[in-house]
């Protein structure tokens, strides 16, 4: 077996072995590597670098302040038709909240949004979704898919498809859900959270339905800004301001 | 008969080349180091729950957030996350490299996933299989008490990821909404006096 002839497939063979090797060691780190972050980072490895500046834009737009005109409104539904402030013009109040179906926190809050916008129609109150995330970073928001979950649970309530998220932009919306409501003359009036607990069975204080409570009997609103708490808003990589 | 003739009988009798001794050592070579490496990554899943180190997660409310991360100590990073935030979960290798061992600084997680429905039972033993998985040992807190008393109290903007840095004092130097890296932190560390670390 240990021939003393030079076998002329013994570089080839060496070459291989020493490849074989090199195989095994980058083969077992790789499923080392392969357990850490999870695939979407791997995805995108360029944003990371890029330190995320529509992330960093996003920290430094501030909310739209108390007593704003809200911007006009020109979005297509989840339904196909296109909404603006038109189709709320007799509305005693507007909610406008920024959400979607993608995020936990949002995902908790679903049933208490449909609720409240059923318990206030009756009273003059008006309510409209928007989604503003960029679809590729989170597919599970796809037009179709907020068209299926609306009829699904029977939302009083549009889901509109902020794709270019310029109107996330103006708002200065940061999280989902994040509220904001419009009293009759169409002026911020009441900004933040829903209520102060993501848990149903814990909350404290139904801070968005309170300012309701006020508008429809004309009573000022005790507490007009709190801190909206969810997921990010899922800016699109590229937009940098 | 020739010994050459013999031994390439022999050889292919027994299904084998003739090996020069060079390329054989190569071959085991490759074997061992194959072993070798098969084994080291194996040790990292399954076979050495005995001697790697569990992840420290440990349930607090805001008082004890109070003394045990913003009281005075060491430098602090303290970053907040929870395991359904993406962004939270992609930076989460930025802070790992970060808390190198031998740092002036620590490294702390706080994780809000218990603002969540799901309940602390169901919540934690989750958040702990998640941080061994992805080998996080710095100092992680379970957050168990309300948000908004938290938000309030640190003036969190109400989305995570959110980045601080604390002073030996316990007062909060540097802070980072959003995602952010490794060297985004180090240049924060740089600012605060009492945080000189070669890891940098």
């Amino acid at each position: 077996m240990f021939g003393v002839h030079p076998n002329r497939f013994a570089p080839l063979i060496t070459l291989s072995s020493f490849a074989l090797a090199l195989l095994f060691t980058t083969a077992a780190a790789d499923q080392e590597t392969a357990k850490d972050p999870p695939k979407e980072a791997a995805k995108d490895p360029a944003a990371a670098a890029a330190k995320d500046p529509a992330a960093a834009a996003a920290a430094e737009r501030p909310e739209m302040a108390i007593g704003t005109q809200a911007p006009p409104l020109s979005l297509p539904g989840a339904d196909g038709k296109t909404y603006t402030w038109e189709n709320y013009k007799d509305a005693k109040a507007v909610v406008v909240v920024f959400t979607c179906l993608s995020c936990p926190v949002a995902k908790a809050y679903e049933e208490r949004l449909v609720a409240l916008g059923r318990d206030y129609a009756s009273k003059g109150v008006k309510m409209v979704a928007i989604m503003s995330n960029d679809v590729t970073i989170k597919p599970d928001d796809a037009t179709q898919k907020l068209k299926a979950r609306s009829e699904e649970k029977k939302y009083p309530f549009v889901y509109l498809v902020d794709s270019t998220q310029e109107v996330a932009k103006a708002y200065g919306a940061k999280v989902t859900p994040h509220v904001y409501i419009f009293g009759p003359d169409r002026k911020l009036v009441y900004r933040g959270r829903l209520d102060d607990n993501p848990d149903p069975t814990k909350v404290t204080t139904h801070d968005a339905q309170s300012a309701l409570d006020a508008i429809v009997a004309g009573k000022p609103i005790q507490t007009a800004e709190t801190r909206a708490f969810g997921c990010s808003i899922k800016w699109k990589k590229e937009s940098a301001s | 008969m020739p010994i050459r003739a013999v031994t390439r009988a022999r050889a292919r009798s027994l299904g084998l080349r003739a090996f020069p001794p060079l390329a054989l050592l190569a071959v085991l070579a490759a074997l061992c180091l194959g072993l070798l490496a098969c084994g080291q990554s194996g040790d990292r899943s399954g076979d050495s729950r005995q001697t790697a180190p569990k992840p420290n997660l440990v349930s607090a409310d805001l008082p004890a957030l109070e003394t045990r991360v913003f009281g005075p100590g060491p430098v602090r990073v303290v970053n907040f996350w929870a395991t359904w935030c993406q962004p939270c979960v992609e930076e989460l290798p930025d802070l790992v490299a970060l808390a190198a061992p031998g740092a002036d600084y620590q490294v702390i997680g706080i994780s809000l996933d218990l603002a969540v429905p799901g309940g602390q039972e169901a919540i934690e033993p989750r958040v702990r299989s998640f941080l061994e998985q992805r080998g996080i040992f710095y100092d992680n807190y379970l957050y168990t008490g309300s948000l908004p008393a938290l938000l309030d109290r640190f003036d969190l903007p109400g989305s995570i990821p959110y980045t601080l840095i604390l002073s030996p004092e316990g007062e909060i130097r540097w802070r980072h909404e959003g995602r952010t890296t490794r060297e985004r932190i180090a240049a924060g560390l740089a600012e605060v006096p009492g945080a000189n670390s070669g890891a940098l």
